[in-house]
């Protein structure tokens, strides 16, 4: 004779209460409880936490234990339900930022009893978007969901949830700029550049198609295009809806059109008036023999601009003596408080020189004779 | 033995922590504290097997553990050693000189400069305490050859067994160069007792040494088996997982005529006042019956000269690569205590006693002997305080607020780095169960990337120049390969690699450590693979070695007791007893005085000769060159006292120049070398050209200044450089700006990674990926761009494959988008480099720094994917730098672009980097580049910034990657609309070196510039 299972049964109805295993057997006592973790003593599984978890359960009469093999094993089951109410809501609302018209929001919950057990099927669920009246619909398999299309409108928004009647923590999400739609404009500068000075050139107002304000810390590029085929590039983060790009105007060539951009969008181009230093006078140029070293002290100056102060500190010169002999020497530095000194490894015998003065930020290129201490002969080119 | 406790006892406590190896087996021995039998340690390397090292010492350092701190545990087995190093001298001597030539041999042992070096510089304790436990036993090895007594046997066995659980290698060549000399010895002594009749041929003769020859090579037979059986586990580990890295450098393998700085350490220091002795030694050795001892004392000397004669290398072979050859001098400076013994006891007992009274006088005899002894207790004190005026490590750190970060907040869940502790990392380690991916113990490395170079270790990587760097950035650029998250700095070097590796600051520790964090790193997995380690082999590891120490221990102790420390029972004569009178002694005595006329000669003319040599003038070039070293050591007095005085500023205004002018090289740099070039001369002013080569954590960068020097009262003086007088516009700044913070946890909770407290990841697409190749380096170029509202730290992995076969991974280093603002976009370059192997180390010689090693593929790279990770990060987002007039041009076939880079924000930019993704004719991207300016820029300051990059001819395009398959945060990359998403700020080059235009990416590193 085949052994039989131990556990071969037979059939007993239950009319059972939820949760209430020991409630009517017409055949007697269960014995033995199944669920989804395993077969179970009755008194273990009754004295346990496990009789309060959901799912499908079996019931076996110990009596009916002993049913002669070749029987099918029978047992009551019934799905135990969790917990109407369900004590634990945890809630999930994204993206966490989502672009304006462009991206939606998806709230879902996921309520558990306080047995653990996953909310029953068709628990009614409120979902308040934050923003429009609230939506109901019914869980299924422990989590309610519901996709929603966010206003147009930039802000935060906080999202309410409620499963039966327990309510869950807000969930907040936002609904930011959308940046592909925003146009950009660069605003009417306020005065022209000057060379050595800071100058802010701020944008327009940049919002998107729905009229949303652009967000705080935004990158927005300045592209400058010079006539000579260089480029000038500047940063700025967008503040209070401007993006404000500070510009020292130092080392810029000739002619400035400006470019904004912000991602794949661009701007049209605009003029920028730019007032470079121009020398208004050629500067003089003298010469200190200092014997201890056998060197000559070139000074050339004062360099007189015409806006009626010197050409700024730090502008690089550069200086070529070409002797009689046809020796030369090179000398480069800055100008300090408009002049420029510097140190030429030669005797005043091998003068007079021809002296070619180039200053990179003015554009000027003299020649000058030096026969003598000082003078200043020779022309702006 | 008391002055041994009482000076190098006294020392030992404040002076352990500043040497290179004392924490090394702190930590080794912290390591069995915590677990006895399981050799597997987890914290360093990703986890080796403590099998790689003889576990004696460390053993008793656990033991100790238990009942005292770590540090007090290293400084009692390091005393102990060291008695028993003395006691073991005094045996050892007993074998070859009187007991009192012994006790003097071992009074020098004390006052010995090769003891005080190993135990207070280098805190070299399974050294000292392998010797010790040998030396005690050699008088076995003796007894038992002599008399064949089997109580020798087993305790010349037991010692050597004890021997080799302290340190393997003692046992190895100590068999060569102590056992092989007393064997001889015991020959001779064994004829002495057993002489050849006359009656007896020759051959009878030879063969009554049979049988002290068969006891030789039993004991032999027995010593090795108990050397293998011993530390079993090491010789599997050994023979199993074999070294693979390339050879370490060491000072003691170099020429000592080449690098005298390290002749001095190694060869000068150790032997100290014993040069003086080496004479003797071997006249001794010549004339008595102590020339084997002589012979292995001259092979030491020999083979402790290291690289500065080819003999040790043909010797040793392999060997000579692997040994740190200065062991040899240590046992040298040992083999020769019996022979110093020897003398002392003739200059103050016997016949060398009696002469030199008579040649020199009473109180000059008086005043030699007292300033022998004098010198050599000086010279013992100096060499242990040196690392007080002399440091070899950094300045002590207190471990205590790096520990309590690792436990916070589960920070131990990531592998953790440390830079610039010195070996005070292996302190620190043994005081968390954190991992790291680093490790002091470079025999067990097995990361391949540590393997590669030959660094000790990555804290160790600037010393080296950029062999050690390449390994560092390996592990920085790829952390997330090791689950390396933090980073514990206390060296500014490392600054600019961290920062454009995408590390950011997290804070300052109460140690003054800067901790480093890199985002999107995954934790540790909480079961991580390790080796198997056979459990025989756990067993015979924990209880073999200590038993070997605690037989020895017991056989001591018996002897001790027994015979007090002398064994009264071995009828053995040493060597050399009582010698006789001086044959000649009016020569002797007139030798003497002509010795001592000549050292007082001497002495004259070398304080002459070094007096003139101070006061010469320096060449010019000289003057240059040690001016720009002065400043590279930061020596800034010494620098201003080689500027002309006539034409210098104040100091304080030289000081505040220097300041300035912060930056890449004057802050983050190493000087490597200077050539200098003279342009002009006359005969009071020579100009130069002089080229600056600095080696900096992102790279090697030369500098060309043009300097002059001026000659006045025949010193030749530099001429002070001075500072472009830039203005910056506003006196007071004003600018808005935006202020981020993230501040993670929203509520004072425990609770971690509340997925209400999380953000995002930001939306990140990539637009384009393209596997190059350029100067026979693979790399993947391609193009991402921030399309989130949120600013985002992006991590770049990307694979380079062989149809479906991923041949290597590798993540974006310093040409990355580490940080993007929304809607930024910029280029990165990922590249691939291989895996140096011992082979290769040897086939190229020595390492070039700007060595590459193109990776070995099994197959030919067709193709490459990537994979994008973002996380919302919003710091170091600086971006108020500028770039005015950038000009591109084509020159010498190459792509210059030049332009000045300006600062128009309110912070410090120390190091500015310029980015460009360049791209070809059809709008791809090509190559991708990055030059960095050399100086800081004050807010409203500039500096020109000039690059060379390569033309379009030069990159090979291998394959265009098909973006749709990359990961992006975890999902496909979304391709729609991609065609429209161009950066809206790209510049056009209308073909310029083969390039149609460019993408510029302008960043900048705003950290406090270093002074």
């Amino acid at each position: 004779m085949r052994k039989t299972l131990p556990l071969t049964v037979t059939v007993l109805t239950l009319a059972l209460l939820p949760m209430d295993v020991r409630a009517a057997s017409n055949a007697g006592s269960p014995h033995y409880i199944s669920d989804a973790f395993g077969l179970v003593p009755y008194d273990n599984y009754a004295a346990s936490y496990r009789s309060n978890w959901s799912g499908h359960v079996s019931v076996f009469n110990e009596g009916r234990l002993d049913t002669l093999a070749g029987q099918t094993p029978e047992s009551d089951h019934y799905n135990q339900p969790a917990e109407p109410e369900p004590e634990t809501l945890l809630v999930f609302v994204g993206p966490k930022s989502a672009r304006a018209g462009v991206e939606n929001v998806h709230a879902s919950v996921i309520g558990l009893d306080r047995w653990g057990n996953l909310i029953p099927d068709g628990t009614i669920t409120r979902i308040d978007p934050g923003f429009d009246e609230a939506v109901e619909t019914t869980s299924q398999r422990g989590v309610s969901d519901r996709i929603f299309t966010p206003p147009t409108r930039t802000g935060t928004y906080r999202a309410g949830i409620s499963v039966a009647n327990r309510q869950a923590a807000h969930a907040s999400y936002k609904v930011v700029t959308d940046l592909d739609s925003i146009e950009l404009e660069l605003a009417p500068q306020a005065s022209p550049i000057e060379q050595e000075t800071a100058t802010t050139l701020t944008t327009r107002p940049i919002q998107d198609a729905y009229g949303n304000p652009v967000e705080e810390g935004i990158a927005v590029a300045l592209t400058i295009d010079h006539d000579t085929g260089s480029v000038s590039r500047l940063n700025a983060l967008t503040s209070q809806s401007i993006a404000a790009h500070e510009l020292i105007a130092r080392g810029l060539p000739d002619g400035l059109k400006a470019t904004l951009s912000l991602g794949s969008t661009r701007s049209a181009s605009s003029e920028l008036d730019y007032r470079p230093l121009m020398i208004r006078q050629v500067p003089e140029l003298g010469w200190t023999y200092l014997p201890a070293i056998e060197a000559m002290e070139i000074h050339v100056g004062p360099f007189m601009t015409d806006a009626g102060f010197l050409l700024n500190d730090g502008s690089p010169v550069s200086l070529l003596l070409t002797f009689a002999d046809g020796s030369q020497k090179e000398a480069s530095g800055w100008l300090e408080k408009g002049y420029f000194r510097t140190l030429i490894t030669a005797k005043p015998d091998k003068l007079p020189a021809e002296v070619t003065l180039t200053t990179a930020s003015t554009h000027y290129e003299s020649r000058l004779d030096l026969t003598d201490q000082r003078q200043a002969t020779g022309e702006i080119q | 033995m008391a002055i041994a406790v009482m000076f190098h006892g006294g020392l030992l406590p404040f002076t352990h922590a500043n040497t290179y190896d004392a924490f090394i087996h702190m930590f080794f021995g912290d390591h069995y504290h915590r677990s006895w039998f399981d050799p597997w340690e987890p914290r360093w390397y990703t986890g080796f097997v403590t099998t790689s090292y003889p576990p004696g010492t460390h053993m008793m350092i656990a033991a100790l553990q238990h009942i005292m701190p770590l540090r007090s545990a290293f400084v009692i087995v390091q005393l102990t050693g060291l008695l028993l190093l003395t006691v073991g001298v005094f045996r050892f001597a007993l074998i070859w000189v009187s007991s009192r030539a012994s006790g003097y041999a071992a009074l020098m042992l004390v006052l010995a400069s090769s003891i005080s070096e190993t135990l207070h510089l280098f805190g070299q304790l399974p050294t000292i305490f392998s010797l010790g436990i040998f030396l005690n036993g050699l008088p076995y090895f003796h007894r038992w050859m002599v008399t064949g007594k089997p109580s020798a046997l087993m305790a010349a066995v037991i010692f050597s067994a004890a021997t080799t659980a302290a340190h393997h290698v003692t046992t190895i060549f100590g068999g060569v160069l102590f056992v092989l000399p007393i064997a001889l010895h015991s020959l001779r002594v064994y004829g002495q007792h057993h002489p050849a009749s006359s009656a007896q041929g020759w051959l009878k003769a030879i063969l009554r040494y049979r049988v002290p020859i068969q006891r030789g090579a039993l004991l032999a037979i027995l010593m090795i088996l108990a050397v293998a059986v011993t530390i079993y586990p090491y010789w599997y580990w050994s023979i199993t997982d074999p070294i693979t890295q390339v050879p370490i450098p060491h000072g003691s393998r170099e020429s000592f005529i080449e690098r005298p700085d390290l002749g001095i350490v190694f060869f000068l220091i150790p032997w100290g006042m014993s040069l003086l002795i080496l004479p003797y030694a071997f006249y001794k050795g010549a004339t008595t019956a102590l020339w084997p001892l002589a012979i292995s004392l001259a092979l030491c000397l020999l083979l402790g000269t290291g690289g500065t004669t080819p003999i040790p290398r043909l010797i040793l072979r392999g060997a000579f690569d692997i040994l740190t050859l200065d062991r040899f001098t240590f046992w040298g400076s040992i083999l020769i205590l019996p022979f110093a013994g020897l003398l002392i006891e003739g200059l103050l007992h016997g016949r060398s006693r009696q002469q030199m009274r008579i040649a020199l006088s009473a109180p000059v005899y008086r005043m030699f002997i007292g300033g022998f002894f004098a010198s050599m207790a000086g010279l013992a004190t100096l060499i242990a305080i040196m690392p007080t005026f002399q440091p070899t490590q950094p300045n002590t750190v207190d471990p205590d607020p790096m520990v309590t970060f690792l436990e916070e907040d589960k920070h131990y869940r990531w592998r953790y780095l440390t830079l610039g502790l010195g070996d005070q990392f292996a302190y620190i380690s043994s005081r968390t169960t954190a991992q790291s991916v680093d490790g002091n113990y470079h025999s067990a490395r097995r990361l391949p990337d540590m393997t590669r170079f030959s660094v000790e270790r990555l804290e160790n990587a600037k010393y080296l120049g950029v062999p050690g760097l390449g390994s560092l950035k390996q592990f920085l650029v790829n952390a997330d390969q090791y689950h390396l998250k933090y980073v514990f700095s206390n060296d500014e070097f490392y600054d600019p690699l961290l920062h454009f590796s995408g590390w950011n600051q997290v804070t300052r520790l109460r140690n003054g450590l800067v901790v480093w964090e890199k985002p999107n790193i995954e934790p540790l997995p909480l079961h991580q693979p390790r080796q198997h380690i056979p459990v025989l082999h756990s067993v015979m590891w924990g209880v073999l070695p200590p038993l070997a120490l605690g037989l020895a221990l017991i056989c001591l102790v018996v002897n001790l007791v027994h015979s007090h420390l002398c064994d009264r029972r071995l009828p053995i004569a040493p060597a050399v007893s009582s010698t006789q009178g001086f044959r000649y002694p009016g020569h002797i005595r007139r030798g003497v005085q002509a010795l001592a006329i000549l050292i007082l000669f001497g002495a004259a003319a070398g304080g002459i000769v070094i007096a003139r040599f101070s006061q010469t003038p320096a060449p010019p070039a000289d003057v240059v060159e040690t001016y720009f070293k002065h400043l590279d050591l930061r020596r800034f007095h010494d620098a201003y006292d080689l500027l002309a005085a006539e034409i210098r500023p104040p100091f304080e205004a030289y000081l505040f120049g220097l300041k300035w002018q912060g930056g890449l090289l004057n802050s983050y740099g190493k000087l490597e070398s200077v050539d200098i070039e003279e342009q002009a001369r006359t005969d009071s002013i020579i100009d130069f050209s002089v080229t600056l080569t600095y080696i900096t954590s992102l790279e090697r960068i030369s500098r060309t200044l043009d300097i002059r020097t001026i000659k006045h009262d025949d010193h030749w003086k530099v001429v002070p450089p001075t500072l472009q007088a830039t203005q910056t516009p506003a006196r007071l700044q004003r600018q808005a700006g935006v202020e981020w913070n993230r501040p993670g946890r929203r509520q004072p909770r425990y609770d971690m990674e509340q997925h209400d407290d999380r953000l995002d990841r930001p939306n990140i697409t990539l637009e384009s990926g393209r596997l190059v190749k350029h100067s026979d380096r693979f790399s993947v170029i391609g193009r991402i761009t921030n399309r989130d509202n949120d600013p985002a730290a992006i991590s770049v992995l990307a694979n380079i494959m062989a149809g479906d076969s991923v041949l290597s991974s590798q993540s974006a280093g310093i040409w990355g988008g580490q940080r993007l603002l929304p809607s930024e976009t910029a280029g990165f370059r990922v590249e691939f480099d291989g895996v140096l192997s011992l082979t290769d180390a040897e086939a190229s010689g020595s390492f070039d720094p700007e060595f590459f090693l193109p990776p070995e593929f099994d197959e030919a790279p067709d193709d490459a994917s990537i994979e994008v990770r973002s996380q919302a990060e919003p710091v170091n987002l600086y971006r108020s730098i500028s770039i005015n007039g950038l000009a591109f041009s084509e020159a010498d076939n190459r792509l210059e672009a030049s332009g000045l880079v300006v600062n128009t924000g309110t912070d410090v930019a120390s190091i500015v980097r310029v980015g460009f993704l360049l791209y070809d004719a059809n709008g791809l991207p090509l190559w991708m580049d990055a030059g960095f300016l050399e100086s800081n820029l004050y807010p409203g300051q500039s500096a020109p910034f000039e690059i060379t990059l390569p033309h379009a001819d030069e990159i090979d395009i291998i394959a265009d990657i098909d973006i749709a398959p990359s990961i992006i945060n975890g999902r496909y990359a979304d391709t729609s609309g991609m065609e429209a998403q161009q950066d809206g700020a790209r510049i056009p080059l209308e073909g310029i070196a083969g390039f149609d235009a460019v993408t510029l990416h302008l960043s900048a590193m705003t950290y406090a510039p270093l002074f």
